[in-house]
C-alpha cells in the first residue's frame, strides 16, 4: 500500500511534516524563552534554533540555547523527534525514487519489435513461455501480443484480437502467427490476422475438444488440440509402447528430421545418394501430400521430395 | 486401470473412472479421488495402472501418495499444470508425468519448424495409421550381419533395435544381429497385416 503512494504526494507529505516540525519546534522556543527562562526573543532566532537542532547542527550561537533545565529537556526530545522526521522522510522519498529510476530505465532499452519474417505469439502463458524459450535458443525473431507481456522481449502491451495490436507487431510481413490463449481469444484474434495478412501461417491451440472446427475455419493452417496430444501421450504410456519408449526423442525433435531434396540429388536412387551415411535412415518421404513410407535403396529420388530422417544413434 | 479426473484428456481411455462430477455407475465412481475409502472402493489395492489428471495439481500430488501407499507397486501417470510439480509428484511417488504447457508447446514448435516431421509423428502418435512396431529376432538371423538378410526387403528399414535395456537407434547395416534382440520398425497399417500374415509368431506382444 505504501509503495503504490505517489511520489509527488510523498514530497508534498514530507515538506509539510518538515515545516509544521519547524514551526512547533519554534513555538516551543519561544514559549521557553519567554515564560521560563524570561528573556527576549525573536522570530529568526526561533527558526534558527528549530533548524539548528533537527539538522543537527550542534551548536548555537550565544544567547540561542536554551540554558534552563525545562529548555534543555527540550532541545533534547525535540532533536530526537526532529531526526525522525528528517529520516523517516527520507526514507520514504528515496525508496520510490530509485524504484522509479530503475523503472524508467527498463522502459527505455525496450525492445524492437522485428521487421519481417518473424514469429507472433499471442497470449503469454504457460504453453507461450515454453514457445518463448525455445525460440529465443534458437534465435528466431519473435513478438509477444498480450494484455501483460513480458518485460525482457520485443512485445506489444495490448489484446491480440484488435487490429491495432497486431499491426503494431508487424503483422503484414511476420511469418507465422501462434495462437496459445483462450478458446475465444484464439477465434477472434485468427479472424483478425487473416485479414491482415493472407499468407501468414497460423497455428492455433484449441484448449479443448469441439473447437478445432471453430479456428480452422477461422482461418488456422493447422489447430493442435491439447486434450488429444496429452490423451495421445498418456495413452501411448499405458500401452508401454515402441512409441513412448522413443517419446523422448520424439518430443524433443532431434532425432527425426526433415530434408528437402534438391536439384543435385535428382534423379539419383536412395543408395546413390548415401544419405543413410551422411544424414540419417530415411524412414518415410513425402511427395507432395503422398507419403511413402519405408521407401527401398533403389528408389528415385526427385527434387522437391522431402525426406523423413531418423537421426542419431550408431 | 483406475482413472481420476473425468475430462477431455481422459475421456478417450477405459478404465474405471473417479470423479467427484460424474454420475455412480459402471466404470464411474462418484467421489474425491483424494479420499481413501473413495481409491480402495475403486478397487485401487488390485488394479495395477493408475492415471491422474485432476484440476489442481496439489491435489494430484497428494493422490499419489495415497494411491502409492495403498498399493504400491501401482504404475501411476499423471497430468500436471505447474513445472515446480514436477519434480514434486515425481517424489510423490509417479512413474510417468507429463506437464500440460511442456508437451502443448513442444508440439506446436515442431509444426512451426519442422511441418513435416510434425505431421508425420501425428500420423504415429496421434492417428496410429502409422505404427512403431517390435518383432522378435527370428533365429535364423542370429549372428548375421543386417545388410546380409532380407530383413529390409520383406519389412523394411530397421530404425533401432532394443537390446536388453538398451535401444540401438539407427543401426549401421554391418551391426550383428544378436539372439534376443527386438527389431524395431516403422510400419503402416496395411504393411502390418501382410506381415501378420507372413510370420505372426514375430510379432512382438505388448506386455
Amino acid at each position: 500500500m505504501i509503495s503504490s503512494f505517489p511520489l509527488k504526494n510523498r514530497l508534498i507529505l514530507f515538506l509539510m511534516m518538515l515545516l509544521s516540525t519547524i514551526l512547533l519546534g519554534s513555538l516551543g522556543y519561544v514559549i521557553i524563552k519567554v515564560f521560563v527562562e524570561h528573556k527576549n526573543t525573536t522570530f529568526t532566532d526561533a527558526i534558527y534554533f528549530s533548524i539548528a537542532t533537527i539538522s543537527t547542527l550542534g551548536h548555537y550561537p550565544a544567547g540561542i540555547g536554551l540554558e534552563s533545565e525545562i529548555g534543555k529537556w527540550f532541545t533534547i526530545l525535540y532533536l530526537i523527534f526532529g531526526l525522525g522526521v528528517i529520516f523517516g522522510g527520507i526514507q520514504a522519498l528515496l525508496g520510490p525514487w530509485i524504484e522509479m529510476k530503475v523503472k524508467s530505465a527498463v522502459h527505455e532499452r525496450k525492445l524492437p519489435i522485428p521487421e519481417d519474417a518473424h514469429i507472433i505469439i499471442t497470449g503469454y502463458n504457460d504453453i507461450g513461455k515454453v514457445i518463448r524459450d525455445e525460440l529465443e535458443i534458437i534465435g528466431i525473431p519473435f513478438v509477444i501480443v498480450d494484455e501483460k507481456p513480458p518485460q525482457d522481449v520485443p512485445a506489444v502491451e495490448g489484446k491480440p484480437t484488435e487490429m491495432e495490436n497486431l499491426q503494431k507487431a508487424n503483422i503484414e510481413r511476420a511469418k507465422a502467427l501462434i495462437a496459445v490463449g483462450d478458446n475465444e481469444t484464439n477465434a477472434v484474434t485468427i479472424l483478425t490476422a487473416r485479414r491482415l495478412n493472407g499468407k501468414l501461417n497460423i497455428i492455433a491451440l484449441a484448449q479443448n475438444g469441439g473447437v478445432e472446427d471453430i479456428l480452422y475455419k477461422c482461418g488456422a493452417n493447422k489447430v493442435i488440440s491439447k486434450d488429444k496430444v496429452i490423451s495421445a501421450v498418456l495413452s501411448h504410456w499405458i500401452k508401454g509402447d515402441f512409441v513412448h519408449h522413443l517419446s523422448g526423442e520424439i518430443f524433443k525433435d532431434t532425432a527425426i528430421e526433415e530434408y528437402r531434396v534438391d536439384a543435385k540429388l535428382n534423379g539419383k536412387s536412395i543408395m546413390e545418394s548415401r544419405i543413410k551415411e551422411k544424414k540419417g535412415t530415411i524412414i518415410a518421404i513425402y511427395r507432395g501430400s503422398r507419403l511413402i513410407v519405408n521407401p527401398a535403396p533403389q528408389f528415385i529420388l526427385k527434387e522437391g521430395d522431402v525426406l523423413i530422417l531418423f537421426k542419431g544413434g550408431a | 486401470m483406475i482413472i481420476c479426473g473425468y475430462n477431455g484428456i481422459t475421456r478417450n481411455l477405459r478404465g474405471t473412472f473417479v470423479d467427484e462430477n460424474v454420475p455412480e455407475g459402471e466404470n464411474f465412481i462418484r467421489g474425491n479421488p483424494a479420499e481413501e475409502k473413495t481409491l480402495i472402493r475403486a478397487g485401487i489395492k488390485k488394479e495395477d495402472t493408475l492415471i491422474i489428471a485432476l484440476e489442481n495439481d496439489e491435489r494430484s500430488i497428494f493422490v499419489t501418495l495415497l494411491a502409492k501407499k495403498l498399493n504400491p507397486n501401482i504404475k501411476t501417470g499423471a497430468v500436471v499444470r505447474k513445472r515446480e510439480s514436477v519434480g514434486k509428484i515425481y517424489k510423490a511417488g509417479a512413474d510417468y508425468v507429463v506437464l500440460e504447457s511442456e508437451i502443448v508447446g513442444k508440439e506446436i514448435l515442431r509444426y512451426l519448424l519442422a511441418p513435416r516431421v510434425a505431421a508425420f509423428m501425428g500420423r504415429i502418435v496421434l492417428s496410429e495409421d502409422l505404427q512403431l512396431l517390435g518383432l522378435q529376432l527370428p533365429r535364423k538371423y542370429v549372428d548375421k550381419r543386417i545388410k546380409d538378410t532380407d530383413i529390409r526387403r520383406r519389412i523394411g528399414t530397421i530404425i533401432a533395435i532394443k537390446r536388453g535395456d538398451k535401444i540401438i537407434k539407427n543401426p549401421k547395416p554391418t551391426t550383428i544381429l544378436q539372439k534376443g534382440d527386438v527389431l524395431i520398425f516403422l510400419l503402416q497399417g496395411k504393411e502390418i497385416n501382410k506381415i501378420r500374415e507372413i510370420m505372426g509368431q514375430w510379432i512382438l506382444r505388448r506386455d
